[in-house]
C-alpha cells in the first residue's frame, strides 16, 4: 500500500510540474464533468425513446414502403383522393366541398389524432372524425371500419400528415384515459397471459420466429400488412394482437382501444408520421 | 333460468333444474376422471410433434430445439439442447405447465393452466393450451433431449 502511494504521488507530482500538464489534467477533469450532461439521455431514457417500426424491418419491405409506385397501399390512397371529391348523402356535398385542397386543408391533420372531444367528453379518432362529418355535415351513411372506402379515405388524409412528426396532445382532462390506455398496455390477457409491454418494451429487437419486434409505435396507419396483403386500422392491428394471444378482442372503435390508441400515440410522439406504411 | 318460464315452472325450479345441474357436474367431473385415468405416459415421438405443432402455440417461437429441422426457431427463451440433462421430468413438466409459478415476470406462456387467466376468447375459455396426454409427451420430449 506504502509503494503504490509513493508511486501515485510520484506521477502526480512529475505531472504537475510544468504548466502544460497542469491544463491538460483540468481539462480532462472538467470534460469527464460535462460528460453527463452533454452525452445525452441516460440508458434507461435511451431505451424508453421511439422507433418506428419502419427500422425492424427487412430492406426488402424497406424499399416496397419507400418507393410510392411500389407500394401497395399507394391504391387506397388513390382512391381516398377520388372519395374526396366525390359528392355523397343528402347534402350532396364532398369532402373537398367545405375543406377544398387535402394538401392544404388536412396538412398535418392525421398526426395529432386521436383527439379529446372537450363538447362530448370523449376521445375521436380518425377514423371517427370522418364518419361524424359523414353523418353530421353530409347526411350520408358512416363508413364501417375495415371498409375499402374508409380505409381509403384515411389512407389519403394520412398521406398528408407524411413526414410530420406524431404531436398527440396529451389533455390534461383526458388523463384518465391516458391511464387507462397505459394499464391495457401492460396487462396479462388470454390464455398466453402475456400483455403489450412483454413483447413492445422487454422483447424489443429480438427475434420472434424470424420476425424482429418491434416497439408497436403506430405512426403507420392505415398500414399494408404483406401477411394480410391488406390495409389495417389502428384497431384491427389491436384486434390481431389480442387474438394471437387467445385473448377476447374488444370491437373496433371501443372506448378500450380508442384508449390505447391515445396512449401509444402519444407514446409515440415525435416519431415520422409514415403514410402509406408497410409491415409484415 | 329458462326452465323456470316454462308452465310447469315450480317443478322445474324446484326439482328438475337442481338435478340437472348436478347431473352435469358430476358428467363434467367424470370426463376429468376419464381423461386423467387414460393418460399414457409421456410419448417424445408424440412429443415432438406437438413441439412443432403451430396450433398449439409452437415452442419453435422463442426456442431453439438442437434436433429440429425447422428454420427461424426463436432465440427469445434458452436453447434447449441437453435440457434433459439438467432437469428432471418433474421440473420440465412445472415449467412447460406454468412458469409463471416459479417466476412471475416470464413471458414463457402457462400451457396447462385455466385459473386466474385475464378475458380469454371464448374459443378457449375454459381449456388449457395441452391436454394432460399433450403435456407429458412434451416433457418425455424434452427429457429426451440429452448430449448423449
Amino acid at each position: 500500500m506504502q509503494k503504490f502511494d509513493f508511486i501515485l504521488m510520484t506521477i502526480i507530482k512529475s505531472l504537475l510540474k510544468n504548466k502544460l500538464s497542469k491544463s491538460f489534467i483540468l481539462i480532462l477533469v472538467i470534460g469527464f464533468a460535462f460528460y453527463g450532461v452533454v452525452e445525452g439521455p441516460s440508458a434507461e431514457e435511451k431505451k424508453e425513446e421511439p422507433v418506428s417500426g419502419y427500422f425492424f424491418l427487412d430492406q426488402s419491405v424497406r424499399e416496397l414502403q419507400d418507393d410510392y409506385f411500389l407500394n401497395p397501399g399507394s391504391f387506397f390512397v388513390d382512391l381516398g383522393e377520388k372519395l374526396w371529391v366525390k359528392n355523397v348523402g343528402g347534402s350532396k356535398l364532398s369532402c373537398s366541398s367545405c375543406h377544398g385542397s387535402a394538401e392544404q386543408s388536412m396538412r398535418g391533420v392525421a398526426a395529432k389524432y386521436p383527439i379529446y372531444d372537450l363538447k362530448n367528453h370523449k376521445l375521436i379518432n380518425l377514423e371517427q372524425k370522418i364518419n361524424q362529418m359523414l353523418v353530421e355535415q353530409m347526411q350520408a351513411s358512416p363508413l364501417a371500419y375495415e371498409s375499402r372506402d374508409l380505409l381509403s379515405l384515411t389512407a389519403y388524409i394520412a398521406r398528408q400528415s407524411s413526414g410530420i412528426p406524431l404531436q398527440v396532445k396529451r389533455a390534461p382532462e383526458a388523463e384518465n384515459l391516458y391511464s387507462a390506455g397505459r394499464e391495457f398496455f401492460h396487462t396479462r390477457r388470454g390464455q398466453l397471459n402475456l400483455s403489450c409491454a412483454n413483447c413492445h418494451e422487454d422483447l424489443v429487437g429480438q427475434k420472434l420466429r424470424g420476425d424482429k419486434i418491434s416497439q408497436g409505435q403506430i405512426n403507420g396507419f392505415p398500414m399494408y400488412r404483406l401477411m394480410w396483403q391488406d390495409m389495417t386500422s389502428r384497431h384491427r392491428m389491436f384486434e390481431w394482437c389480442n387474438s394471437s394471444l387467445r385473448a377476447e378482442p374488444y370491437p373496433l372503435g371501443s372506448p378500450e382501444y380508442l384508449a390505447l390508441e391515445y396512449f401509444l400515440a402519444i407514446r409515440g410522439n415525435g416519431l415520422s408520421y409514415e403514410s402509406p406504411s408497410v409491415r409484415r | 333460468m329458462i326452465i323456470s318460464k316454462i308452465k310447469f315452472g315450480r317443478f322445474f325450479r324446484g326439482v328438475l333444474t337442481p338435478f340437472l345441474v348436478s347431473v352435469s357436474c358430476l358428467v363434467g367431473e367424470k370426463s376429468k376422471a376419464i381423461e386423467l385415468e387414460n393418460t399414457q405416459p409421456g410419448n417424445a415421438v408424440r412429443g415432438e410433434m406437438i413441439v412443432r405443432d403451430i396450433s398449439k402455440v409452437t415452442c419453435l417461437i422463442c426456442h431453439e430445439f438442437p434436433n429440429i429441422d425447422a428454420p427461424n426457431q426463436g432465440l427469445i427463451g434458452p436453447s434447449l439442447a441437453g435440457i434433459g440433462d439438467k432437469m428432471t421430468a418433474a421440473q420440465l413438466r412445472r415449467r412447460v405447465a406454468n412458469s409463471q409459478s416459479i417466476n412471475s415476470t416470464t413471458v414463457m406462456p402457462p400451457y396447462f393452466r385455466k385459473d386466474g387467466l385475464y378475458r380469454v376468447s371464448q374459443e378457449y375459455v375454459g381449456t388449457t393450451i395441452y391436454t394432460v396426454q399433450q403435456l407429458e409427451d412434451v416433457v418425455a420430449y424434452l427429457s429426451s433431449l440429452t448430449n448423449e
